[in-house]
C-alpha cells in the first residue's frame, strides 16, 4: 500500500467520523412542542389569576395534568421516532437528550417541594412561581450545555434569555403578570431556538441528501 | 529515482481495522456509538452483505458489538463500539501518525 492509498482511506475515515460528529441536534420538534404547550399554559394561567377570563381557578390544575400528560406522550411518540434517525446516537444527541431528561427531573422535583409547601399549609402561590423562576434558571443552564458541545450560537442566546427571564420573574414573584411574562418567555426561548435549529437540520439533511 | 510511491510498512498497523470498510464503519462508531446497521448501511455506501462480512470481522476482535433486538415490532441490530474497540482505535491512528510522519 502506497502513502497515496493510506492517505485516500483515511480521508475516507475522516469524513465518516466527521459526519457523525457533526450530526445535527435531533430534539428540536420535541421542544417546539414542549414550548407551544407551556406557551399556552403559562398564559391560560395568567388570564385566570389576573382574572382576564372567569373560569374558576380549579381548571388550572386539570390544565397542568393535560399539559404534563400531552407532553409526555408527544416526547415518548417523538422520542421513539428520533431515536431511528442516523446520529441519534452521536454525543451531542445524548448529551442533548440527557441534559434535558436531568433538567425535567429537576422541575418536577421542585413542583413536588411546592405543592407539599402549600398542601401542609406553610405557603402561598408565591412558592408556586417560584417553579417558574427555577425552570427558566434550569433551561438555561441545559441550553449552554448543550450549545457549548454543540457549538451552536442560537442556543446561547437562548440559554442568557433564559437566565434574563429566571431574573425577571424572580423580581415580579409576587405579581400574576410572570405568568404572561413566562409565556412570552416561552416563545422568545423555547419556540423560536427550535424552529430556527429544525430549520438548520432541514437544510443539512438536504445537503447530504 | 523510482517514480512509483515506495510501499509503507505497516507492520505496526492493526490488520483488523485496516481494510477501507473496517476504517469507515470504526471511524463512524467512534463519533456515534452505538449505530444502527441501516445508518452504517447509509453511511459507508457499501452493500447488507459486505457490512456484515465487515462486522463479523470487526466483532470477532472483540472491536464491536452487534446486539440483535427490536424496535416496537421492527427487528434491530445495534452496533457497539466496545472498550477494546475504542483502544484499539486509538492506537491504530496513533500508528498511522507515526507511519506517515
Amino acid at each position: 500500500m502506497t502513502k497515496e492509498q493510506m492517505l485516500a482511506d483515511l480521508d475516507y475515515a475522516s469524513q465518516l467520523a466527521k459526519d457523525g460528529a457533526n450530526t445535527p441536534l435531533l430534539g428540536g420538534s420535541i421542544g417546539l412542542m414542549w414550548g407551544i404547550l407551556l406557551t399556552l399554559i403559562l398564559g391560560y394561567q395568567y388570564l385566570i389569576l389576573a382574572q382576564k377570563i372567569s373560569f374558576p381557578p380549579e381548571t388550572l390544575a386539570i390544565a397542568w395534568i393535560a399539559y404534563g400528560v400531552i407532553g409526555g406522550t408527544g416526547s415518548a411518540i417523538l422520542g421513539r421516532r428520533i431515536d431511528r434517525m442516523p446520529g441519534a446516537n452521536s454525543v451531542n444527541n445524548r448529551v442533548e437528550t440527557y441534559v434535558w431528561i436531568m433538567f425535567v427531573g429537576a422541575i418536577v422535583t421542585t413542583a413536588i417541594g411546592s405543592i407539599l409547601n402549600m398542601l401542609l399549609g406553610q405557603g402561598d402561590q408565591t412558592v408556586w412561581n417560584t417553579v417558574l423562576v427555577f425552570a427558566f434558571a434550569g433551561q438555561g443552564m441545559a441550553y449552554g450545555i448543550v450549545a457549548k458541545l454543540a457549538k451552536e450560537k442560537i442556543l446561547h442566546l437562548a440559554s442568557f434569555a433564559s437566565f434574563a427571564f429566571s431574573a425577571v420573574v424572580f423580581m415580579m414573584i409576587h405579581d400574576p403578570v410572570i405568568y404572561l411574562i413566562g409565556s412570552i418567555g416561552a416563545v422568545i426561548t423555547i419556540i423560536l431556538p427550535n424552529l430556527i435549529l429544525g430549520a438548520q437540520s432541514k437544510s443539512v439533511t438536504a445537503q447530504h441528501g | 529515482m523510482a517514480d512509483t510511491e515506495p510501499e509503507l510498512n505497516l507492520d505496526a498497523i492493526d490488520d483488523v481495522i485496516h481494510g477501507r470498510l473496517r476504517l469507515g464503519i470504526m471511524a463512524y462508531l467512534s463519533a456515534v456509538n452505538p449505530a444502527s446497521f441501516p445508518e452504517l448501511l447509509e453511511k459507508t455506501a457499501t452493500s447488507n452483505g459486505n457490512l456484515s462480512t465487515h462486522l463479523t470481522k470487526l466483532e470477532s476482535a472483540g472491536y464491536v458489538r452487534q446486539e440483535k433486538g427490536y424496535k416496537g415490532k421492527r427487528p434491530q441490530t445495534l452496533v457497539h463500539l466496545t472498550k477494546a474497540g475504542r483502544e484499539a482505535w486509538i492506537a491504530y491512528l496513533d500508528a498511522m501518525k507515526a507511519l506517515l510522519g
